[in-house]
């Protein structure tokens, strides 16, 4: 529940952050999606994953112009992907992780533009179909980079912690 | 037995389609508890990009200063020159209204409202004032110095969200200054306008200003939209199209001007 919890506020901050203070270069960065998979490739964490393309995907359309459930679709459409693409990938290493973002990031822009174009037409309103490979996918790619190596290290930090005080409990354990 | 993995998978989308429908019917009190939770922060990062990005922006630009400033000021000394004879027109012009004692002045009802949030995916903006300051969808926004922006799109009691000009939904009638040369602004995503429809027979230059025009009565006529950029024609089509720059920055919008009545 207190994983759960800071998670809330982790994706709440990141949603404010990437949509209030990333307009450089008309372009903003999805660290939501970064996230989103890190914690699914990294920690295999498979609960996490939905409560982020649920909850992340909801703070995504609050603060956007999308019709509520947009991103929350497109986040889940990436989670069955992602689990399919699970299976066949057996270690995942650093060399790897960009693959990750680059394709997760480009499916999550072409998932976006279909599904922002056919939900508005459940609701009656009216939509254009956008999706075009230009240099804002470029730059968002670059900035999901920057930030998803920064998880990465972030990660592998909480990890090594985590180890070490396993390690000195288990040695706690042994001498008592 | 594969049967739990997949009644999972179908639970799971069905659960989300059922939290999409649901929050779509009180969607507004939702939106409306977020921003007005969020806003002082939001305000905050948006102050704090602003002055990151234009600094960034000024090293990267550093190298085009020097020849934007030329430019510059060459466009002052022909702008000066023109504010003089425009002062002696208004003189006249006043003397002339007074004669026949007629105001053709007429104001527009304006009310002023903060940029909170900006989307470069989407091309709009969150203001900090909604239905309770009297605004309502569909009325025209401005940025400084009588510059089209777009229009209310959203309105939520304390907040509204602003269709720019530049969206891809977004399309008016518009004319060249000074001319009877008219078309339409379409926005084309990602704070990129065209001005599209212009007839082949007509000249059109890059430079030239883009004005709304009184023709479908979206905005008030007169209102500055953007300059031509570059000129696209093509003998295939009937009409041709310009590329335009839009006058308004979206880094530099902090202030807006809702027209509630013209």
């Amino acid at each position: 529940m207190k994983k759960f919890i800071i998670l809330f506020f982790v994706l709440y901050f990141l949603c404010l952050f990437q949509t209030s203070f990333f307009n450089f270069l008309k372009v903003q960065p999805n660290f939501i999606l970064v996230l989103f998979i890190s914690l699914l490739i990294f920690e295999k964490d498979k609960k996490s994953g939905i409560f982020i393309a649920i909850l992340g995907g909801l703070l995504l359309d609050i603060f956007s112009n999308f019709i509520l459930g947009t991103n929350i679709i497109t986040l889940i459409s990436i989670y069955i992907l992602m689990l399919i693409v699970m299976k066949y990938v057996r270690e995942i290493n650093f060399y790897l992780f960009p693959v990750f973002i680059i394709f997760g990031t480009i499916f999550f822009n072409l998932f976006l533009s279909i599904t922002s174009f056919l939900l508005p037409k459940i609701f009656h309103q009216a939509s254009i179909l956008q999706f075009n490979l230009s240099s804002v996918l470029l730059f968002e790619m670059l900035y999901n980079l920057i930030f998803g190596a920064i998880v990465f290290y972030t990660l592998k930090i909480y990890r090594y912690k985590m180890s070490t005080v396993h390690t000195q409990q288990d040695t706690k354990y042994k001498i008592h | 037995m594969k049967f739990p993995k997949i009644r999972n998978k179908i639970l799971i989308i069905l659960i989300s389609v059922l939290i999409i429908v649901s929050l779509n019917f009180f969607v507004k009190p939702v939106k409306e508890l977020f921003y007005f939770i969020s806003s002082p922060i939001q305000k905050t990062f948006l102050r704090m990009g602003d002055i990151i990005s234009n600094f960034s922006g000024t090293i990267f630009e550093i190298q085009n200063l020097k020849k934007e400033n030329e430019k510059l000021s060459l466009k002052n000394q022909e702008l000066l020159s023109e504010n003089s004879q425009l002062k002696e027109l208004k003189n006249e012009n006043d003397i002339l209204r007074e004669a026949l004692n007629l105001n053709l002045q007429k104001d527009f009802g304006l009310e002023i409202a903060e940029v909170i949030s900006r989307d470069a995916f989407q091309d709009f903006i969150l203001i900090n004032m909604g239905e309770k300051s009297g605004l309502k969808k569909g009325m025209p926004v401005l940025a400084q110095g009588k510059v089209i922006l777009g229009k209310i799109s959203e309105v939520y009691d304390n907040f509204s969200k602003v269709m720019l000009i530049s969206d891809k939904s977004s399309s008016f009638d518009a004319k060249i200054q000074d001319s009877d040369i008219y078309g339409v602004v379409k926005g084309e995503g990602n704070y990129l306008v065209i001005f599209d429809l212009i007839p082949q027979d007509k000249e059109i230059k890059q430079g030239d200003l883009v004005i709304t025009s009184s023709l479908g009565g979206i905005f008030p006529k007169g209102l500055l939209v953007g300059e031509i950029k570059e000129v696209k024609k093509s003998d295939v089509t009937p009409y041709q199209k310009a590329d335009l720059q839009p006058f308004f920055y979206p880094s530099n919008l902090e202030t807006v001007f809702i027209i509630t009545s013209f």
